[in-house]
């Protein structure tokens, strides 16, 4: 008797090809040459810009503006990554598909469902289809220089992505417990509460930590655009050439994604 | 309540997986309000399925289905959500999260008939502990409320799903080998305590169950369901061994199932759990 063949082989195999051919022109594309980083001019180039950065500055005049400016960068980050979470709260709720049985079993048509994720979806896209630093530079416009224009640029980039994503962590979890609490007449509510959060829960708020990371380091991007704090100082000192104070500025940028780690690891520790 | 005194109407049914797998054709069942009926016959012979058709967890490829009155495949999203509440299903696993604590899984039960408010509320602060620990206090369980799910064995977690179907309170008790992973003792007090307490509320209860003593000795009612069919359908008296052999052996015809030998434990007197 032969032994019957994995059915799953063949589209295993091509799409393992595709990956290959697809991925394999985009180092081409890019222009990406190692080799152009050890070629003698370019180290010592390198070497004399980051030579520049020794001593950091430790004056105390200064060190009072970094700790207002990290201040700032915090509560842009945290304040942004908030607003974020409220706006995506809502969206990956009505947008997750664990949440609702099949049209048919729910006794209503099933173009409705279409009609009301379509936009959803849309929005989504658009909002984190668009840079932070690109929002970032039209709301300075409104908002004036400093944080508030990269609160809001944040707010819209990263309620996008958390949208997006809490809906698929939502989609990817056991969908048993939650399918058998609508089956019994519970609603989506009920069914989130109870049938997919207990096993979701330490994922969102691990992503969710995860981004307000990623947060601290684009609002430092989005300083340099005007929109104040750590990466507004880091423009001027490079402006002035002080790499002194630039390195100072690093430094403190370490101690601050080094505290959104710690942070990560202590809430999943707590909630496992 | 003329209509209403047949819980479950199957005229004709077909039930056909995703991927055009057959489960059932013209299936015809007829099922009293109050009436305990175990189901048994050979793995995948189709309980499961039969139990998720009337539990309005697979929508019928044809025929007529009325569960408690109502043709659930016809009316309104309200009254089907409503028709939803009024019956319980015990899932073969139970669908807990691992990570819910015991309290919670049993007063999910009460999803049905708690406004979405309240259901938020309890997670944060458990509104009826007592209603869960009465039922849980039934099933030996109480002194496990607040412990979290995945720190049980299988045949507590059975047992905290049972709870849970208790605390909602449905008039139609549908059980999916309800105690397949309890010992043999333990499962005999469990299904006498499902089948009491269906008695004292006058619920329907439809079981299956591996276990034929089990069915043969708290059930009125046993249907063996074999190939996709009704095989029998009769008090348990009235069943003799030669019918049992020939239920499990339909398997062996198809080919699956037990290799060589005479199936075992299928008589009542040789009785395994499993």
């Amino acid at each position: 008797m032969s032994v019957s063949r994995d059915p799953a082989m063949l589209p295993r195999l091509a799409w393992s090809g595709v990956a290959v051919v697809v991925l394999a022109p985009a180092l081409v594309l890019s222009e990406f040459d190692p080799s152009v980083l050890v070629e003698a001019g370019n180290l010592r180039t390198m070497g004399r810009f980051l030579a520049g950065f020794w001593p950091p500055e430790g004056s105390s005049a200064f060190l009072v503006l970094l700790a207002q400016a990290c201040l700032e960068t915090l509560a842009m980050a945290t304040a942004g990554i908030t607003l974020a979470v409220v706006l995506a709260v809502p969206t990956a709720f009505a947008l997750s598909r664990s949440l609702t049985l099949r049209a048919q079993m729910a006794g209503r048509p099933a173009w409705l469902e279409g009609l009301l994720r379509g936009p959803l979806r849309a929005l989504l896209l658009v909002l984190r289809g668009v840079p932070e630093l690109v929002w970032a530079l039209l709301l300075v416009r409104v908002f004036g220089l400093g944080p508030a224009a990269g609160v809001m640029a944040l707010a819209l980039t990263y309620g996008g992505m958390l949208g997006k994503v809490y809906a698929e962590i939502l989609e990817s979890a056991d969908q048993r417990p939650a399918r058998a609490l609508l089956e019994a007449g519970g609603g989506r509510i009920e069914a989130l509460a109870y049938g997919l959060l207990p096993a979701c829960a330490p994922e969102l708020v691990s992503y969710t930590v995860y981004r307000w990371e990623c947060a601290l380091r684009a609002s430092v991007v989005m300083g340099f655009v005007g929109a104040g704090g750590l990466g507004q100082l880091m423009d001027q000192s490079m402006k002035m050439l002080n790499g002194g104070e630039a390195a100072t500025i690093l430094l403190v940028l370490f101690a601050l994604v080094l505290l959104a780690d710690t942070v990560s690891a202590r809430l999943r520790a707590l909630m496992t | 309540m003329g209509r209403e005194a047949i819980a479950i109407a199957a005229q004709d049914v077909a039930v056909v997986h995703r991927g055009g797998r057959v489960a059932f054709s013209g299936l015809n069942l007829s099922v009293h309000v109050g009436e305990r009926v175990a189901l048994i016959g050979p793995s995948g012979a189709g309980k499961t399925s039969l139990l998720r058709l009337v539990g309005l967890g697979i929508v019928p490829a044809g025929g007529q289905l009325r569960v408690l009155g109502e043709a659930p495949w016809s009316v309104a999203a309200p009254t089907l959500r409503t028709l939803r509440r009024r019956i319980g299903h015990v899932h073969q696993s139970p669908p807990i999260p691992p990570r819910q604590r015991v309290v919670h899984a049993v007063l999910a039960g009460g999803l049905g008939r708690w406004p979405w408010w309240r259901a938020l509320a309890s997670l944060l602060m458990p509104l009826d502990c007592n209603g869960a620990e009465r039922q849980l206090a039934k099933l030996d369980l109480a002194d496990r409320l607040f412990e979290r799910c995945d720190r049980l064995s299988g045949g507590q977690l059975q047992r905290v799903a049972l709870a849970r179907v208790l605390y909602q309170q449905p008039e139609l008790v549908l059980a999916d080998e309800p105690v397949s992973a309890m010992d043999p003792a333990l499962a005999d007090a469990t299904v006498g305590l499902l089948v009491a307490e269906a008695r004292a509320r006058g619920t329907t209860l439809v079981a299956s169950l591996h276990a034929v003593d089990l069915a043969l000795r708290h059930f009125d009612r046993v249907i063996g369901i074999g190939a996709g069919r009704i095989q029998f359908d009769l008090p348990p008296a009235a069943i003799d061994p030669a019918q049992l052999q020939r239920l499990y052996a339909a398997v062996d015809d198809r080919g699956v199932g037990r290799a060589g030998g005479p199936p075992r434990a299928l008589l009542p007197a040789l009785a395994v759990c499993r």
